[in-house]
């Protein structure tokens, strides 16, 4: 098991490693271990041996495999072994590989260790100058770069926040204008590709103004949410999309729904706006709160773009609205309305 | 330096062994099959490259650059578009993030890349022209690619250039190899490519 705690003594610095200036990479802010012609370790410098928690003396002569077995059949070792051969230097990056060598984050006291995010250079001596001191030495090198890595994953993650926050109204938590618009491009394009038809539904809170300048706008805002709450789990197939799409509006997406499919949905919600039973003492209508809807769907026979598809929608909208509200309209390709209260 | 048709075929087949053996360390990373092919080689001068790249639509690159020294004195820089070279990253990684992101770790993965694969290539030659060549680790460069090969510094170097065509998982990324040779190298290399092809003919 790893100690990351213990203390390395001072390194061993061995005979015949000179013309390296050992003195400067024993004190290195970078792991440094070099290896001679037959892989065992003449040097070590202190950043290494704090995060691999050895001694000096516990490594020194030994063969990098032994002393790590884990690097047994590795990449690692592979490419060690070409770079040795050929005398090119080679890396090995974060992004493409695992931590290779068991490296550990020094000072975590009561935390288990954490395995360090390495990258990992290997520097042979070269061929000329192991012909001239008659050594083949091969220094590697290991950066700690796990401050980068989590740098990298927060922005990361920040963005992809923030891009998701773009596409969602703060009110409702449901989808904004613009994801709807994102989402209803694809669809169309999937529709036309799969042959399937793509059902829509737009949906308006009746007399919402009267509402709102009757109860003030906290008691508005949270009736759109109850809507939305409703609307969230009448419409829960994976592949259907909710958005708010102005003021008291929202617009759903029935992917591979045909128009008879999109009024059974409309129907569900408008039953069940009547039987959540909002109170509008104000409304001109009734006692409670209800709402128009306006259906479409776009056929594989007939097809159209989104933009038609949401007019036809919106004009079933207004038909319900114009026959009295409290019910929906919805219109096939063929231009003829469908009235259900 | 001239090369006759005989000796670029050879030269192809050098860097064609270089690359297969990169495809295979590459493979290996990459969990996915590595394709890389060599369909040509050629001989031109840094302004030719230099114009024939910025008509190419390869005005800014991607670059990884190491120094090569012994028998012979090259650098050698492998050059993508320049967004197509971190997609090439993505491609081995598996990942699926939007290129306008951050890159340093990226960058890091691009130039191991370019490591092994110029390492590969180099190797390669050395082996089959039986030098002795020295290294230097891969630095990445994001410039335009008058700045990588900058043609004014050296006016009478020539260029061995290396289109190469990397495919991993069905998806292609096209980039170019350029080894830029100082005068004495390219005299170097011209006779040690003769002696390669005596060797051949015995």
């Amino acid at each position: 098991m790893v100690q990351p705690l213990a203390t390395a003594d001072v390194p061993v610095v061995p005979g015949g490693v000179e013309p390296w200036p050992l003195a400067a990479l024993i004190h290195l802010q970078a792991g440094i271990i070099i290896i001679d012609g037959s892989s065992r370790v003449v040097f070590v410098n202190e950043w290494f041996l704090r995060r691999c928690g050895r001694t000096a003396q516990q490594l020194m002569g030994l063969p990098l495999a032994v002393a790590f077995p884990q690097l047994e059949g590795s990449y690692f070792c592979s490419r060690l072994a070409v770079s040795t051969r050929t005398g090119f230097p080679a890396m090995l990056s974060h992004s493409l590989h695992a931590p290779p060598l068991p490296l550990y984050m020094p000072h975590l006291v009561g935390h288990p260790p954490a395995l360090l995010s390495q990258t990992v250079h290997i520097i042979p001596i070269g061929k000329q100058a192991a012909r001239q001191s008659g050594k083949q030495l091969t220094l590697i090198q290991v950066t700690d770069v796990t401050p980068t890595v989590r740098r990298e994953y927060l922005l990361r993650t920040r963005v992809d926040e923030m891009h998701l926050m773009a596409r969602v109204d703060p009110l409702t938590g449901v989808g904004n204008r613009r994801e709807f618009s994102e989402s209803l491009d694809s669809e169309v394009r999937a529709a036309l590709r799969a042959q399937e038809s793509l059902g829509m539904l737009m949906i308006d809170i009746d007399h919402f103004k009267a509402y709102n300048d009757h109860f003030g706008h906290p008691v508005g805002d949270q009736c759109l949410r109850d809507v939305a709450g409703l609307l969230r789990r009448v419409v829960r197939r994976p592949r259907d999309r909710l958005a708010r799409y102005g003021g008291e509006e929202f617009v759903v997406l029935l992917p591979g729904t045909p128009l008879s499919g999109v009024v059974e949905v409309g129907r569900e919600i408008l039953e069940q706006v009547r039987r959540l039973a909002l109170p509008h003492t104000a409304s001109p209508d009734g006692e409670i709160v209800t709402v128009s809807l306006g259906a479409a769907a776009m056929m594989p026979e007939g097809p159209e773009d989104g933009v038609a598809l949401l007019r036809r929608a919106d004009e079933a909208l207004y038909a319900a609205k114009g026959a009295g509200r409290n019910r929906m309209v919805a219109q096939s390709t063929a231009g003829v309305h469908d009235t259900v209260h | 330096m001239k090369l006759d048709a005989l000796t670029l075929d050879a030269l192809t087949e050098i860097f064609n062994l270089g690359v297969g053996q990169a495809a295979h360390a590459l493979s290996q990373i990459a969990g996915d099959s590595v394709l890389l092919t060599v369909p040509r080689v050629a001989v031109l001068s840094r302004s030719e490259v230099t114009d024939h790249m910025g008509g190419a639509g390869m005005a800014s690159v991607s670059a990884v650059r190491q120094r090569f020294s012994g028998a012979l004195n090259a650098e050698a820089v492998l050059m993508f578009p320049a967004e197509r070279g971190l997609q090439l990253v993505q491609m081995m990684v598996g990942g699926e993030l939007p290129l306008e992101q951050l890159a340093e770790m990226e960058q890091e993965a691009l130039s191991e890349v370019g490591n092994i694969l110029l390492n590969s290539v180099m190797a390669s030659v050395a082996d089959a022209l039986r030098i002795e060549l020295d290294g230097a680790l891969p630095s990445v460069e994001l410039s335009r690619v008058h700045d990588v090969l900058s043609p004014e510094q050296d006016p009478r170097g020539q260029v061995l250039l290396i289109d190469i065509q990397f495919e991993v998982a069905a998806r292609e990324v096209q980039g170019l190899l350029a080894f830029l040779l100082d005068v004495a190298s390219q005299g170097a290399l011209e006779q040690m490519l003769g002696r390669f092809l005596q060797r051949l003919e015995t």
